[in-house]
């Protein structure tokens, strides 16, 4: 414990006075520092303990060059580049206790971009002028805290001293406590969603009776993204992706549509047993109404509150069977898909908006067709959030898990 | 510590994580009460402060809001009552900071919640959706709030939530123990007299250069980040308390950017503020002539326009000359309205570190086109002064320090 220390990371040659102020209210409060500075334009206005020289090298530049050549953008990716290889080094060490950065829009990226390549629980706090953006493309699918600085960190004033003091309170108060995600039981991954269905809740209870402990993804886009990354960090036995429709709604950009190609993917890859459900493949889900492409005009409809949900057709749902086919082939873990012909959301079961068994069934026969022979299809007489389906999947799950043992 | 920490949480769905919340709090020797702000259902425990607590509090009747079955009817009923109930602990010197748990409603209600409460309070928002695009800026505002990404979904208490609630707690406890001992001081009390400036990563070493010259002046300057929200921030700030001798508008370019829909929109009452207030400013086109619109957004025409890629995630587009003209003709609008004394200072040999005099993104007719304008439609007492240097000089520096002395004794 106290080997370990915090690391601060920002451009010496414009905050060195905050990260000087930083290192001493950590220090304070008893824990050591590591200063890493990644400016390329002057020079530190305080001595750091990894130099911008350092840093410039691991990045596989010459920072004498860089600062000649003036290339503003290539010099960001170089110290980019160069301190995540140097955070990398003292993680690997066991040195590091957690990770402060301090910065405007630049320093934002290069301060994000170190703590997205460190594991989930390290903690990582990042204070940052641009924290009321769209953070989307900083946090992205993990673990980091933004400090919203309000004013900009230029020189210690009343302002900035306070916003300092509380990040250098944050990143202490998390590094004391528990850093190791330790899991006592078998983690097992489920994804959920808004509209979607229950099946998450009531796998919970049955999960934990048979010695596993839930974890729930909210599929929304991001969370399928955080899902796939830790599924290859190594963390679950098993997988319940209850909830697809972030492949409904990649087809049209729709709400949870950013989610990349590696959904379903990872589970296969490293054959971790994995039982996949539709739930919510009956409709792409848009911001607003203004957002609904004309294509999709005239469809069923549900207004959720200002978001609204559109029906899927049997095209679109036979480009997602084709999709999901083609990322579970030559899987190396064994691969089940469950499908409730009652339904696949709270708005697609009887009397509900966008209820529509003949294009749910279509779909059963066009995957039927297409999922090669490893993978096995099952089909369940209910609605997906009917406690039955629950116990099928984790049954289902529970048999694969056991088998491999 | 006998402050408080309140915990802002929708008990029907997560007082589970509140509770442990609350746990991890405790254990670090704070006092932390839950207040429930949820819309349906029943809390799944006890809460210190109550629901009905808080729909009382909204001035509502509690058998007329019973009947309201919209979620969404219900969130402003909830927000208004936490609010007051925040607002009469934090007058009476109980609260030490504030930390919400939540989803998407979860973490709009809190951060509105929290939005009451002055800077300088800790205010933590741990979500689920803190990453989604467009949300943050939402939940945060111009507020200090501090949003963390929960990654997993906030449905029960497993490891890896347990783990993330406990760093949460940490860190609303740190920051409540570093708040103490570095309070928010009365502004209007200051010893040094602050002045509020705009800065700009392209524009930074004038920035630099104006922030040491009026140190040695006496002065103390609060720089606001020209982003969109930073500059918002400042003319809230200017607006609410009286704390600023002067303005120094650097990068006013949230004005050009609104008009024209680009991401570092600063509002339509963007640079009037001090104006309202009879504040002194200096204003000068830091930047102004770039304009920095979402790629996916780019007009086939924008191809034929200089651009600057400034690093991975932003590009910076020169505006047109048409362009220039509008932003010109708004800002002269706006400063024509100010009730204290105006100074419009433009250097002429580029107006950001991206185009200064011999680059290939020095476009002067460009740059005059903007000036010509400004000087047809300002006021004939607000002076626009040209100094032959680029904006990153000393010179310019020095001439903009010159300017705010004069408006200061004005």
């Amino acid at each position: 414990m106290t080997l370990k220390k915090i690391l601060l990371v920002g451009t010496l040659d414009s905050k060195g006075r905050e990260v000087a102020y930083l290192r001493q209210r950590v220090e304070e409060r008893g824990w050591g520092v590591i200063t890493l500075d990644v400016g390329t334009l002057g020079d530190p206005m305080c001595p750091p303990d990894i130099p911008q020289e350092e840093v410039a090298t691991a990045g596989g530049g010459d920072l004498s060059q860089m600062k000649s050549k003036g290339d503003r953008s290539y010099s960001v990716g170089i110290m980019t580049q160069g301190a995540i290889k140097k955070v990398a080094e003292l993680y690997s060490r066991g040195e590091l206790a957690g990770v402060l950065a301090i910065g405007g829009g630049t320093g934002t990226a290069i301060g994000t971009a170190v703590m997205r390549s460190l594991p989930l629980g390290i903690p990582k706090v990042m204070v940052s002028t641009v924290a009321s953006r769209d953070v989307s493309p900083y946090v992205g699918t993990r673990d980091i805290t933004m400090i919203h600085a309000v004013v900009d960190l230029v020189g210690l004033n009343p302002i900035t001293r306070v916003t300092l003091d509380n990040a250098a309170g944050a990143i202490v108060g998390m590094a004391a406590g528990a850093t190791v995600v330790t899991a006592s039981r078998p983690l097992i991954a489920a994804t959920s969603f808004g509209i979607s269905p229950i099946s998450a809740e009531l796998a919970r209870p049955l999960l934990e009776k048979k010695g596993y402990e839930m974890v729930t993804f909210h599929a929304n886009g991001m969370g399928g993204r955080a899902l796939e990354e830790l599924i290859d960090q190594g963390l679950f036995a098993g997988v319940l992706d209850f909830v697809t429709h972030e492949l409904a709604d990649q087809l049209y950009q729709g709400y949870c549509g950013d989610i990349g190609n590696d959904r379903l993917v990872t589970a296969a890859r490293k054959g971790v047993p994995i039982i996949i459900a539709p739930g919510g493949l009956d409709c792409i889900v848009f911001n607003s109404i203004d957002d609904v492409p004309d294509k999709l005009k005239g469809r069923k409809l549900h207004h959720h509150d200002i978001r609204v949900a559109v029906r899927t057709s049997e095209e679109e749902l036979e480009q997602i069977a084709m999709t999901m086919a083609q990322r579970l082939a030559n899987s190396r873990g064994p691969v089940g898909v469950l499908i409730p012909l009652g339904g696949w959301s709270e708005v697609d079961k009887a009397g509900a908006d966008l209820f529509d068994p003949t294009v749910g069934q279509f779909f059963v026969d066009t995957l039927k067709k297409l999922l090669t022979r490893e993978v096995s299809l099952r089909e369940v007489e209910c609605h997906i959030s009917d406690p039955k389906f629950a116990h099928l999947a984790v049954e289902w799950l529970d048999e694969m898990i056991c088998s491999r043992r | 510590m006998d402050k408080l920490i309140i915990i802002l949480v929708m008990a029907e769905e997560k007082w589970q994580e509140a509770d442990f919340l609350c746990q991890e709090i405790e254990s670090r020797g704070y006092k932390a009460v839950i207040l429930d702000m949820g819309l349906l259902g029943k809390p799944s425990g006890p809460c210190k402060i109550t629901r009905e607590e808080i729909i009382s509090l909204s001035g509502r009747d509690i058998k007329e809001v019973a009947l309201i079955t919209d979620r969404g009817k219900r969130m402003p009923v909830m927000v208004d009552g936490a609010i007051q109930k925040v607002k009469q602990l934090y007058s009476g010197g109980k609260i030490g900071g504030i930390i919400s748990v939540g989803g998407t409603t979860g973490t709009q209600m809190g951060t509105s919640i929290m939005k009451s409460l002055p800077f300088g309070v800790p205010k933590f928002a741990v979500s689920s959706t803190a990453s989604l695009p467009a949300f943050a800026a939402r939940y945060i505002g111009t507020a200090d709030i501090t949003l963390m990404h929960s990654v997993v979904e906030i449905a029960g208490l497993n490891s890896l939530m347990k783990n993330v609630l406990s760093r949460a707690a940490g860190a609303i406890c740190g920051m409540v123990e570093a708040s103490a001992k570095v309070p928010v001081p009365l502004l209007g009390e200051s010893k040094k007299l602050l002045i509020a400036m705009t800065h700009f990563g392209p524009c930074e070493e004038c920035a630099v250069n104006i922030r040491n010259l009026l140190e040695k002046e006496g002065y103390e300057v609060i720089g606001f980040s020209a982003a969109g929200i930073g500059d918002r921030a400042m003319d809230g700030i200017i607006e609410k308390q009286d704390i600023f001798k002067a303005v120094i508008d650097l990068c006013p370019g949230g004005i050009g950017e609104e008009l024209l829909g680009f991401t570092r929109a600063a509002g339509p009452t963007r640079l009037e503020a001090a104006g309202k207030k009879g504040i002194p400013q200096v204003i000068a086109p830091g930047a102004v002539n770039w304009g920095s619109p979402l790629k996916r957004d780019y007009k086939p025409e924008y191809s034929l326009r200089k651009r600057f890629d400034y690093d991975a995630l932003r590009s910076f587009l020169k505006l047109s000359k048409e362009e220039m003209i509008t932003v010109a003709d708004t800002m002269a609008a706006k400063l024509n309205k100010a009730k204290g004394p105006v100074k419009f200072l433009i250097p002429l040999g580029g107006w950001s570190s991206l185009d200064k005099r011999g680059t290939d993104y020095y476009e002067p007719e460009l740059d005059r086109a903007f000036v010509d304008e400004l000087k047809k439609k300002l006021r004939p007492d607000i002076e626009v002064k040209e100094v032959d240097a680029d904006l990153e000089t000393p010179e310019f520096a020095q001439a903009v320090v010159e300017a705010l002395r004069e408006v200061v004794t004005a």
